[in-house]
């Protein structure tokens, strides 16, 4: 049985996710920095497993550290959106040279990786709230978008690629002279990345 | 030839790195677990060892005895009787309950089975993990499950469930894991805080990638493992070797890990293929090691066993291989490792018994196919990322592979001895087979207008083939060779003269070729046109002029080549008797001086005879009365004198002192004009050498440029005697030519 199969049969993460919601509702400056969300999804819920106590707990002034760390957080999530855009692009290469190669079985493999992964990782990023995101995240998080469209393309996802289309032109409409990185790291307008995203998707 | 120089070559840095990395990283598991009593105030315990295994799990077979050992040593308790005794024996008598414990099992299991001190490790550690199915919630459950079936995977070779149980690992595992700890990071708690499992990232990712780069191989998986190549991109992004304090850079596989990705990308990948790549990798590998052991020994057992294993990894890598580009990156090694073994056959007179199934053949065809796809579809043969530079270069790197093994391998049967100590002619046949090969594929691809398809080396590859034929004509039946075997000697030697006409030796072996067909006065006529081209060369004209490589000596043999009679001490000098040559010019200009003298003295002789004789006469005419008026009838004559038949002789002798000096003067002018520019083209063999060793020699450029300025104008062999004039003539006679 493939474990990617599996996958939701054997993790309670999904459900600990849930578990964890209110969790996150207390954490007002985290929910608004989605990365700091994950957190709670990923360590929050896995700490509270016969972990020791999980660490938020532990701190009394928790609203004063947090403060503090607004630059560091500010800093760290765009480490962690730049590096998450790298690891689409390499997801999507590893599509193409699959495809070159004709390997339809590596293929089919991948996407059962591929898929989740956008779904716990990506997703939940660029489907949260614009509201909740520091105003200069909006670029990241637009290139997370793109980058999905594009590897939604490689896996032959037209209905995908045609949704994440209109999600950019529709959650970025007074933003479209916005510099973002795509696809290799060159800055281009938004409206030329998403222009590039149709040409390259065929969604012209 | 480029000579393959066989010597012992340590690893590539980056397998060598690894290594050290594998035991670095041992030794900083041991490092790390050995205060783990101390930390807790209480004695080390296996319960420690087995909940940090995912410090040291991965390390190599050796490095992980070596640590268990270590652990060994400070438990006081073997890791095998622990497994008994805490887990077998207890779950005997009741069944382990705790998460916990049964964890610890699967892990102890896992670790002997890996070590060699549980056969059935694997089995049984898989059996016990599957029984935490209900408890995968936890992520390092979660993390030692997919560790445990990736490892049963590996040991059935099965790639597929191999593929799923990583990609299963890092998203259920790695992927929950990366904010958490970027987080606690930022709040330096994954050093002090109680982080948990996620401070154990770091090792994680280290885990993972010796799992993909090193058990993969190790375990000799033959399957496609591609899909991984993402994951193997995604961990050489900033993650392993990123967190120095856990996992010291030196312990970490980075190194291999950017090596491989940048052979991922590079011109001699496969598409980006993974399983490709690190065959290939690994076949490269197996080929140091085997090289190393040739250069030592010889066709040592041990080195005979390395090259199969050799061969067997390329031949692995070749399974992978879906493109020409990957083939042609295989077939170039393999070649190279062809020239070792016939470099060693030749250097140790040891026969090659070894077979290496990567034919020259098949490597003509590769080429072949990349040659016909330089107008349009290069792309298609898998240089699409890397660009024409690296189709260019690939079709250059197997020709150079072709030209090596092509010679090596006639080197080494041209000097293979049979029982009797004499080369046989199979032997000169196999030789000759290798040149010929080469010769008709350079004379197929060569040509190219735009230069790419050889490398410049090549050209002088063809002289190399053409003379190894020539020679090898010759030694046929024991050097007795037919008229039609001389007459081929010939034109192979006129064919090799025209890409490299400054082996010196080369011509008087065309000499003695002529002279054994009977043509030695053709000589002149065989040599001029050859010499010409040399002579009214642009190209050469400009290297000169700029003195670019090795101008001093080319310019010695372009004025050498510009002297007809010069060029027939290129025929016909015997350059070890250079010395003689010089005394018996030292010689004639002597008796040219004696001659001289002779003659003034001969001439002065004869006008004092003359004198003499004019006043007998003068004296004669006046006793006769012959000066009076009017002169009588009849003067009585007197008779010739005595100083008549002196001058009569004196006039024979000058004739003869005469033609005789014309003739020195002759041989003289002759040598004093051609000898020392002759004897400014000796002595500068080592450029043949040194062109015969590196590809990449300026000089080779510049062959290439002379063949091309006269492409397809290779001189046909020269069979009528046209023009040898009387003075070349008595040269080639005097320096002892006809008698060689």
């Amino acid at each position: 049985m493939n474990p990617l199969n599996s996958l939701d049969q054997t993790s309670n993460d999904q459900g600990n996710l849930k578990a964890c919601a209110p969790a996150r509702a207390r954490l007002a400056w985290l929910q608004a920095v989605l990365l700091l969300a994950s957190l709670t999804i990923g360590a929050g819920c896995t700490l509270s497993k016969g972990e020791p106590s999980a660490y938020f707990d532990r701190f009394s002034g928790r609203e004063a550290v947090e403060s503090q760390l607004t630059g560091e957080a500010l800093a760290q999530q765009k480490y962690s959106m730049r590096r998450l855009r790298r690891d689409l692009a390499s997801f999507r290469q590893t599509l193409e040279q699959l495809r070159r190669h004709g390997k339809s079985e590596g293929i089919d493999r991948f996407e059962l990786f591929v898929r989740p992964y956008l779904a716990t990782r990506v997703d939940t990023l660029v489907d949260a709230d614009d509201s909740h995101f520091h105003p200069e995240l909006r670029p990241f998080r637009a290139e997370l978008l793109l980058s999905k469209g594009i590897l939604m393309h490689e896996l032959d996802d037209r209905r995908a690629v045609r949704q994440t289309i209109d999600r950019l032109e529709r959650d970025f409409a007074s933003l479209t002279s916005m510099l973002v990185l795509y696809p290799t790291g060159e800055a281009v307008t938004l409206e030329q990345g998403i222009a590039l995203l149709r040409r390259q998707t065929g969604e012209i | 030839m480029m000579q393959t120089r066989l010597r012992p070559q340590r690893s590539t840095p980056q397998w060598t790195g690894l290594r050290l990395a594998l035991l670095a990283f041992a030794t900083t598991a041991a490092t790390a677990l050995a205060p783990f009593g101390d930390a807790f105030g209480e004695e080390p315990s296996w319960d420690d060892y087995l909940d940090h295994a995912y410090v040291y799990s991965a390390a190599d077979t050796v490095d992980l005895r070596t640590l268990i050992e270590r652990a060994e040593q400070a438990v006081g308790t073997r890791l095998a009787d622990y497994h008994a005794e805490a887990f077998s024996a207890r779950a005997a008598r009741a069944p382990l309950k705790s998460e916990l414990e049964n964890r610890r099992k699967a892990i102890a299991e896992l670790l002997l089975y890996r070590t060699g001190e549980l056969a059935n490790g694997l089995e049984l550690a898989t059996a016990t993990i599957d029984g935490l199915e209900d408890r995968l919630d936890r992520h390092e459950n979660r993390y030692w499950y997919h560790t445990i079936h990736a490892q049963r995977a590996l040991a059935a070779g099965d790639a597929s469930a191999f593929v799923d149980q990583i990609l299963a690992l890092w998203l259920s595992v790695i992927t929950p894991l990366e904010v958490p700890f970027e987080t606690y990071r930022t709040l330096a708690l994954t050093e002090n805080g109680n982080a948990g499992f996620v401070r154990t990232l770091p090792h994680l990712y280290e885990s993972v990638a010796r799992l993909i780069l090193v058990h993969s191989q190790s375990e000799a998986l033959d399957g496609d493992i591609d899909p991984l190549v993402a994951i193997v991109r995604v961990l050489a992004d900033e993650r392993v070797g990123a967190d120095p304090e856990t996992v010291p850079v030196d312990a970490s596989s980075k190194d291999f890990l950017d090596h491989l990705v940048t052979r991922l990308d590079g011109p001699e990948s496969d598409g980006g293929s993974l399983s490709y790549t690190l065959a290939l990798v690994s076949a490269e590998r197996a080929h140091q090691i085997a090289r190393a052991k040739l250069a030592k020994d010889g066709f040592s057992n041990e080195a005979l066993a390395a090259i199969r294993d050799s061969v067997a990894a390329y031949q692995r890598a070749m399974r992978f291989a879906s493109t020409l580009q990957g083939q042609v990156a295989i077939y170039t090694r393999a070649l190279r490792q062809q020239s070792e073994v016939f470099a060693t056959g030749e250097r140790s007179g040891r026969a090659v018994e070894i077979d290496i199934p990567f034919s020259l053949d098949r490597g003509i065809e590769l080429y072949e196919a990349l040659h016909a796809a330089r107008a349009g579809g290069w792309e298609r043969l898998g240089y699409l990322d890397q660009g024409r530079d690296a189709y260019v270069a690939a079709m250059q790197g197997l020709w150079a592979e072709i030209q090596d093994a092509s010679f090596n391998a006639a080197r080494y049967y041209t000097a293979h001895e049979n029982e009797a100590g004499q080369i046989d002619d199979e032997s000169i046949v196999h030789a000759i087979n290798h040149y010929s090969r080469y010769l008709h594929a350079f004379e197929r691809f060569s040509g190219d207008a735009t230069g790419e398809s050889l490398p410049d080396s090549a050209y002088f590859g063809a002289y190399q083939a053409a003379r190894g034929i020539g020679d090898g004509v010759l030694f046929f039946s024991a050097g007795d060779a037919s008229p039609e075997q001389v007459a081929e000697a010939i034109a192979q030697y006129q064919r090799a003269l025209a890409y490299f006409p400054f082996d010196r030796a080369l011509w008087g072996t065309l000499a003695v070729a002529l002279q054994r067909s009977g043509r030695e006065a053709d000589f002149l006529a065989v040599a001029q046109p050859l010499a010409g081209r040399v002579v009214h060369s642009r190209h050469l004209d400009r290297w000169i002029a700029n003195r670019l490589a090795q101008a001093p000596v080319l310019e010695s043999f372009r004025r050498a080549f510009a002297n007809d009679r010069s060029l027939v001490y290129f025929g016909f000098a015997d350059e070890t008797k250079i010395g003689a040559l010089e005394a018996e010019f030292a010689r004639i200009a002597k008796e040219r001086e004696t001659i001289a003298r002779s003659i003034a003295e001969n001439r002065s002789e004869r006008d004092s005879l003359n004198e003499k004789r004019r006043i007998a006469h003068r004296l004669a005419a006046e006793v006769s009365g012959e000066n009076a008026q009017p002169a009588p009838p009849v003067v009585a004559a007197a008779g010739r004198t005595a100083e008549s038949y002196e001058i009569e002789r004196i006039a024979r002798d000058l004739d003869r002192l005469g033609l005789r000096g014309d003739r020195l003067d002759a041989r003289f002018e002759a040598i004093e004009e051609a000898l020392p520019i002759f004897k400014a083209t000796l002595g500068h063999e080592g450029l043949i050498r040194e062109l015969a060793v590196q590809r990449d020699h300026p000089v080779h450029a510049l062959l290439r440029r002379l063949a091309e300025e006269v492409a397809g104008s290779v001189p046909a062999p020269a069979t009528v005697s046209e023009k040898s004039t009387t003075t070349e003539q008595e040269l080639q006679a005097m320096i002892g030519g006809r008698n060689r």
